[in-house]
């Protein structure tokens, strides 16, 4: 049987300590073992580094930072212009059921290529750069986000639609009290898997086919065989794309939806 | 009333179809592979030199495959469509004769 | 009078519904291929009005072109061949390593809860990101591709298979308990089915993360496979080539998601899926 608190009790300190604590015990194993190879082999910086040289980076290596920004820059023109275009095609779209049904199989089709594929195409079609790696961030969280609004749209009951026309109202009061909050919830999820696979297409697109960023500086800096640079960058991504997420989106869903008290959010 | 398909008919199919799309290219080149080694090779050899003929001019795939299988001697001089190799086993003449885009295979 | 002939009457009320339902079908394909149809229209348009330079759009018929082509010449068969290989290498290990490390973390409470961030952080830093790395250690090789696609599939895996652990109703386990089961009992026939639905979801998810990083793996380290493919098709000039390419790529996929992951998904949900909150 397991040990129940007894109804009431405080929470001790020792409580709080553990849920930060417990959850970083896997951390802290990994660290363990990868500073006990270390010291066991002393592999040269090329294939091992130390665990000071990977943190070291962010101070040191100033073209750590313009990558960073760069990366973030493309994401977030490439991401504003998605989400607007997306919900914006999204809703229209589905308010039509005929047209709804014939787009569907596009979607699935798109979603199907993936986005890290249309990278070749992209380069032939806008070349290496910036322009390049903002489209294939809009073509991977587009269709997410356009096929999530539309499917959000067509599965807001018709019935509230219809009573709020009888009432009166023109169609855009329509759209903007019953059909938009009502498709909320598809939406912000639609656009929390949009910005996870954009982040990821930043990345990708990067790496194959640019002058900066932190997908090239990371593939550069294996030329150079600097470990270092590449796991702190490798890291960086990772730490930004959960960023992303639970900073920004997680609340906004939070915020949004619960605020219609549409849905309850997952933790 | 609607019927239910079974839940497995979809797998099925879709099991069927990718082995279909991986099988048919080796099980077609097996297939064919008759009559392809030329009556002047030498099959008793344990390392032979060959000609390679194709029905088109071989691109990169065609050469990085033929050099697994023997060592690669360029080009034949008159026709584009020929490769030669060397030192090439009988075991790997089989397995050129099984690649179903292979149209002869020559002494050289 | 006429009599009422209720077997002919019910025969053709059947016989009419099934041709109804028959029509129904055709017309739901016709519907589903309409927008391709569509789309390869606006395609051809844009292409004749626009006349294009043959290195970045070609007409369709190209690409059909392309496809007999390469297919003729054996060079698609293979290529799908070793990039399919690639991924299934990688599924057996994601399957044997990743499902029973999943069900080890998820049968303790607190040891799953430690485990979560974790696995979170390293699901988002992608496999595609470790690529530089493991190009040092490994060179352009196939290890380096296997080493992605089993990295960014056991993720996944692991932690899906870990949460199907953990919301098996517990009263289904005090229910066996109370029944005299044993714990590997237990786990036999409580567990392991009640985990099913969320295994294979994390599978599903897995294979998907896996295949785009076999692609990106095989565009930067090269060596066979469709990626490959479409990227030597571009680095040519071949745009033909890498249209086809992603059209087979899209294809393969739907192919692998609709008709075999999502249907065992569903399978497993219905028969040994919990209701969940």
């Amino acid at each position: 049987m397991t040990a129940l608190a007894p109804v009431g009790a405080r929470q001790t300190i020792w409580d709080r300590v553990k849920v930060v604590l417990v959850p970083a015990i896997p951390f802290l194993l990994i660290l363990a073992v990868w500073a006990s190879v270390r010291t066991i082999y002393d592999h040269p910086i090329s294939v091992l580094p130390r665990i000071i040289d990977v943190i070291e980076v962010p101070f040191r290596e100033e073209r750590y930072w313009s990558n960073v920004r760069a990366s973030i820059w493309r994401l977030v023109l490439g991401f504003t212009v998605a989400a607007t275009t997306g919900i914006f095609v999204g809703l229209i779209a589905g308010l039509s059921r005929r047209v709804a049904q014939t787009l569907n199989p596009l979607v699935t089709a798109m979603n199907a290529i993936s986005g890290i594929a249309w990278i070749p195409l992209a380069i032939a079609w806008l070349g290496v750069g910036t322009s390049m790696v903002v489209f294939i961030i809009w073509n991977a969280a587009f269709f997410l986000i356009f096929g999530n609004t539309m499917l959000g749209v067509r599965l807001t009951p018709q019935i509230l639609e219809e009573s709020l026309l009888t009432l009166g109202a023109n169609r855009w009061d329509v759209i903007r009290q019953v059909v938009f909050p009502g498709a909320l919830p598809y939406i912000m999820s639609g656009l929390r898997a949009g910005l996870g696979f954009g982040w990821r297409a930043v990345i990708a697109a990067e790496l194959v086919g640019a002058t900066s960023g932190l997908g090239q500086w990371i593939f550069e800096q294996q030329e150079f065989a600097r470990a270092d640079n590449i796991v702190a960058g490798a890291l960086t991504i990772g730490v930004i794309g959960l960023l992303m997420d639970r900073v920004l989106l997680a609340p906004l869903e939070r915020r949004t939806i619960e605020r219609w008290g549409l849905v309850e959010s997952s933790a | 009333m609607k019927q239910q398909r079974p839940w497995w008919i979809k797998p099925i199919v879709g099991i069927i179809l990718l082995a279909a799309l991986l099988l048919a290219a080796p099980l077609y080149g097996r297939f064919t592979s008759a009559g392809k080694i030329g009556e002047g090779v030498d099959r008793t050899a344990t390392q032979v030199d060959v000609t390679v003929d194709l029905p088109f001019e071989p691109e990169n795939y065609h050469r990085d495959t033929l050099s697994d299988l023997g060592v690669f001697a360029g080009r034949d001089r008159t026709d584009p469509t020929k490769l030669r190799l060397r030192a090439v086993s009988q075991d790997d003449l089989k397995k050129i004769a099984n690649l179903f885009w292979v149209e002869g295979i020559a002494p050289s | 009078m006429e009599s009422l002939d209720l077997g002919r009457l019910t025969e053709n009320m059947l016989a009419q519904h099934r041709r109804s339902e028959r029509n129904e079908k055709i017309f739901g394909i016709f519907r589903a291929l309409g927008p391709f149809v569509g789309l390869i229209a606006l395609w051809w348009g844009v292409h004749a009005i626009f006349d294009p330079s043959p290195t970045k759009l070609v007409a369709p018929d190209k690409v059909v072109d392309a496809f007999f082509e390469s297919v003729g010449e054996g060079v698609l068969p293979a290529y799908i061949l070793q990039s399919l290989q690639r991924l299934g290498f990688g599924v057996i290990i994601g399957v044997v390593v990743g499902i029973p490390v999943g069900w080890l973390l998820g049968l303790d409470k607190e040891i799953a809860k430690a485990a979560e961030p974790t696995l979170r952080f390293f699901n988002a830093v992608s496999g595609i990101a470790w690529l530089p790395l493991l190009v040092t250690w490994f060179g352009f090789t196939e290890r380096t591709i296997s080493s992605i696609i089993i990295y960014t599939m056991i993720f996944p895996v692991v932690f899906n298979t870990m949460v199907g652990v953990r919301t098996v109703p517990p009263v289904l386990r005090d229910a066996a308990r109370s029944m005299g089961a044993s714990w590997p009992r237990i786990i036999k026939d409580v567990y392991v089915p009640g985990s099913f639905p969320s295994v294979m979801t994390g599978l599903r998810l897995g294979i998907g993360f896996g295949w785009r990083a076999l692609i990106a793996g095989e565009f930067v380290v090269g060596g066979g496979g469709l990626g490959f493919f479409i990227f030597d098709a571009r680095t040519a000039g071949v745009i033909e080539r890498v249209m086809l390419g992603m059209i087979v790529l899209g294809v393969l996929w739907l192919m692998i998601d609709r008709l075999i992951l999502r249907p065992v998904e569903e399978y497993t949900a219905t028969k040994w899926g919990m209701v969940r909150q």
